[in-house]
């Protein structure tokens, strides 16, 4: 059979020609375009397929892409950042020191904010605290040169206040930690730890509370003098909220795991709906509880180093991880890119960078324009068979991981950096479907499944540090999606007599046949794909070739005849018949 | 003051100071940018130097001497900081208590971009400044409070020239 011309669409053409400009132009590229109704110019930022809006200039965006070598390690890790951004999924990079966690995070801001934008950051250590995070109530900046007793009295009450709240702080922490150090150990039940961490709070909490209260009503009393000036200090946290006359900022936070887990945990705030980050944060101040709405720029990405190699081997607080999404630097990947770094002489060889860092295509896909969605196609049996897939994914990951879990060196035992997995992933894998469906180079139409699987690395690979996990984890969607020995399992009649009774997780019935759900997959986008003309358009072919049929039957039976009547060996009273 | 400092000290010392001074580091691997380090002087136990004694070594009006002694401080530390910057004096910290985070997030900012950006200062919600290429920074501090008080477990990555005397 001649092979099928297929001619692409528009929208596809255009995808086609973003890609080949990324290539071009190292992966970034600046784009603007006039608002018909406003006629504002609006600026957009095409960072390895991800186009996401920014105030930066065409110069400034042109000299950061300079800065940046695009080690497939570092094409990995800012199209991660650029996908969370766009999605508003906060993130966190956990690696080694050195590997270019903050680098990236800082060069992305500057890709959207200019170059030189301020940075909202903090390095967290073990003493950053809620005054660093949500802010604090203090005597106003000036009021340390007063040498008024009032004031100076109110400024020792509010130093010998912090420095008790301090050490109270202080000594949660060191509770907090030994007896998550014993669960660990197996020194302790679970049960028991529970117990000691309630009676902890038990004596944390009216501590904390009392601080509250005495700083209001020293605030109250000292106001009342009218020699006392106080101001609330906003931490970063507020401030990537609401700051920026409401607009937020990007936040970022290094070191993330040095902080005390008690004030880790005032980030469970940022959770949101569909794993994204949360529409807004309230803090309780002295003046009673305020609500801090999320800026249209507001977002969060956090470094962290492996706890293993962190003195004091802190770890992020579980519940929290859930609510991030999480890619691990593994040292392979570390290991990678520094080798590129070198090769190409930090950058400086820029024929031995082009031929080390070209665009890799499975990282650098450029989204459908315009894709499937759920309410009009994806609503029915698509969007059912998608769902599937997800949860069946997240279970078996989440059971495997739970069962097995991870390593960072091949020699070593689990990881002490331990996952919670409530739920968010799911959601956010349907949020990424909205916004990064993939097309199938072939056949021009949306693959699903390599959508699917972009997602999942996102969201659940990019968790692991060891390969030999990550390939595991690989293995198990490519078992959901096409499982190996799919040929046999299609001629088996046994399957399907017993109405799919047997089946692998990766295998559906569907319309009488048996078919993996990659294959279901694509014949479901392909009915979903046909447009309305390309319907009327098949319909009014598949009419032409019925009557160019008719007619043909018409021709050979007429020739048919002729040949009879002209043959000298059938009878004329025959033929008199056939005439009739 | 600087009696107490033998010939060989001085001689590391002024290694040191030049080193600091001449010596610059590209900012990340990839960029042409230079940075300067910022340095570190270690105070042995059985040193009877101080810091003090180290400013003294500087022409007068070169260096800007800071005391740091209380753990919650940071903010006459950014205030100091800043007039050294623009007045393009080398800022020499007496540390004597463990630095706060915000000290910390502005040293790390420093050792990697060559510029801070604290916020709530001077007014502005978020304060950039660029490090003057004629400062630099450098810390004063005695070994045993490094070992036994910085809480801070990355505190000697922040610095290049490390000096013990």
């Amino acid at each position: 059979m001649p092979e099928k011309i297929r001619f692409p669409s528009p929208e596809e053409k255009r995808e086609k020609e973003t890609l080949e400009a990324l290539k071009e132009r190292g992966g970034i590229l600046y784009r603007e375009e006039i608002d018909p109704e406003t006629k504002e110019v609006k600026r957009f930022v095409n960072i390895l397929g991800v186009e996401v809006e920014t105030y930066a200039s065409k110069e400034d965006i042109e000299e950061i892409r300079k800065e940046i070598v695009l080690s497939e390690t570092d094409q990995k890790m800012l199209r991660t950042i650029a996908e969370c951004y766009k999605l508003r999924q906060p993130l966190l990079f956990e690696g080694d020191p050195g590997v270019g966690k903050t680098f990236l995070m800082k060069k992305f801001v500057r890709l959207i904010h200019g170059k030189e934008a301020p940075i909202l950051e903090i390095v967290g250590t073990p003493r950053t605290s809620e005054l660093e995070i949500l802010g604090h109530w203090a005597p106003a900046s000036k009021e340390r040169e007063s040498k008024d007793p009032v004031v100076q009295d109110t400024i020792r009450r509010y130093d010998q206040l912090e420095a008790e709240y301090q050490k109270a702080n202080d000594e949660f922490d060191i509770q907090y930690k030994k007896i998550n150090d014993e669960i660990k150990d197996g020194k302790t039940t679970q049960e028991e730890a529970n117990k000691r961490l309630e009676d902890l709070l038990k004596w944390y909490k009216p501590l904390q509370e009392r601080y509250a209260s005495e700083l209001q009503s020293l605030i109250q009393r000292t106001t009342l003098t009218g020699k006392v000036e106080w101001e609330f200090k906003e931490g970063a946290l507020l401030q990537a909220y609401s700051g920026r006359e409401g607009q937020g900022y990007i936040l970022i936070l290094d070191e993330f795991n040095l902080i005390p887990s008690n004030y880790q945990q005032i980030f469970l705030q940022i959770g949101g709906e569909r794993g994204a980050l949360s529409d807004s944060i309230s803090f309780w101040g002295n003046t009673g509880k305020t609500r801090y709405v999320r800026g249209k720029d507001t977002w969060i990405c956090f470094a962290s180093n492996y706890p293993e190699k962190t003195p004091g081997r802190n770890e992020v607080v579980a519940p929290m991880t859930d609510r991030l999404v999480w890619k691990t630097i593994t040292p392979e990947e570390a290991e990678k890119k520094k080798e590129v770094l070198r090769r190409t002489a930090g950058g400086r060889l820029t024929n031995r960078l082009k031929e080390l860092t070209p665009l890799i295509p499975e990282i650098v896909a450029v989204p459908v324009e315009k894709g499937l969605i759920w309410d009009e196609v994806l609503n029915e049996q698509l969007g059912e068979q998608i769902a599937d897939i997800v949860d069946l994914f997240d279970r078996e990951f989440v059971k495997i991981y739970q069962e097995v879990g991870d390593k960072i060196t091949k020699e070593g035992g689990k990881r002490t950096q331990q996952f919670e997995f409530s739920g968010r992933n799911p959601l956010r894998v349907f949020d990424y479907l909205d916004h990064f469906q993939v097309r199938n180079p072939e056949t021009g139409r949306i693959d699903f499944s390599q959508t699917l699987k972009n997602a999942f690395e996102l969201y659940y690979i990019n968790r692991l540090v060891s390969e030999e996990a990550q390939k595991r984890m690989r293995e198990l969607l490519q078992e959901l999606l096409e499982p190996k020995n799919m040929e046999a399992i299609k001629k088996s009649e046994e399957i399907l007599k017993a109405r799919g009774k047997g089946l692998p997780p990766g295998a559906v019935i569907f319309e009488d046949k048996i078919v993996s759900r990659k294959e279901l997959l694509d014949i479901l986008v392909e009915r979903a794909s046909i447009t309305e003309e390309e319907k009327s358009r098949r319909e009014k072919e598949e009419k032409e070739t019925r009557e160019r049929q008719l007619k043909q039957a018409q021709f050979d039976s007429q020739d048919a005849l002729d040949s009879l009547l002209k043959n000298p060996k059938i009878p004329e009273s025959v033929k008199k018949v056939l005439q009739e | 003051m600087a009696k107490k400092l033998s010939q060989k000290n001085q001689k590391e010392l002024n290694q040191f100071f030049e080193v600091i001074e001449k010596v610059a580091v590209p900012s990340d691997l990839r960029s042409r940018r230079m940075i300067y380090d910022l340095g570190l002087i270690i105070l042995e136990p059985n040193s009877s130097l101080r810091a003090n004694d180290i400013y003294s070594l500087f022409p007068p009006g070169k260096v800007r001497l800071f005391l740091l002694n209380d753990k919650h401080e940071y903010e006459s530390f950014l205030k100091e900081l800043v007039i050294a910057n623009r007045e393009g004096q080398w800022f020499l910290v007496d540390c004597q208590a463990d630095p706060s985070p915000t000290i910390i997030t502005v040293l790390k900012q420093i050792s990697e971009d060559n510029a801070f950006t604290v916020f709530h200062f001077e007014g502005q919600e978020l304060f950039r400044m660029d490090l003057n290429p004629k400062t630099r920074i450098i810390f004063c501090i005695d070994s045993d409070f490094l070992e036994k008080e910085i809480t801070y477990p990355f505190f000697m990555n922040l610095f290049g020239p490390v000096i013990r005397i």
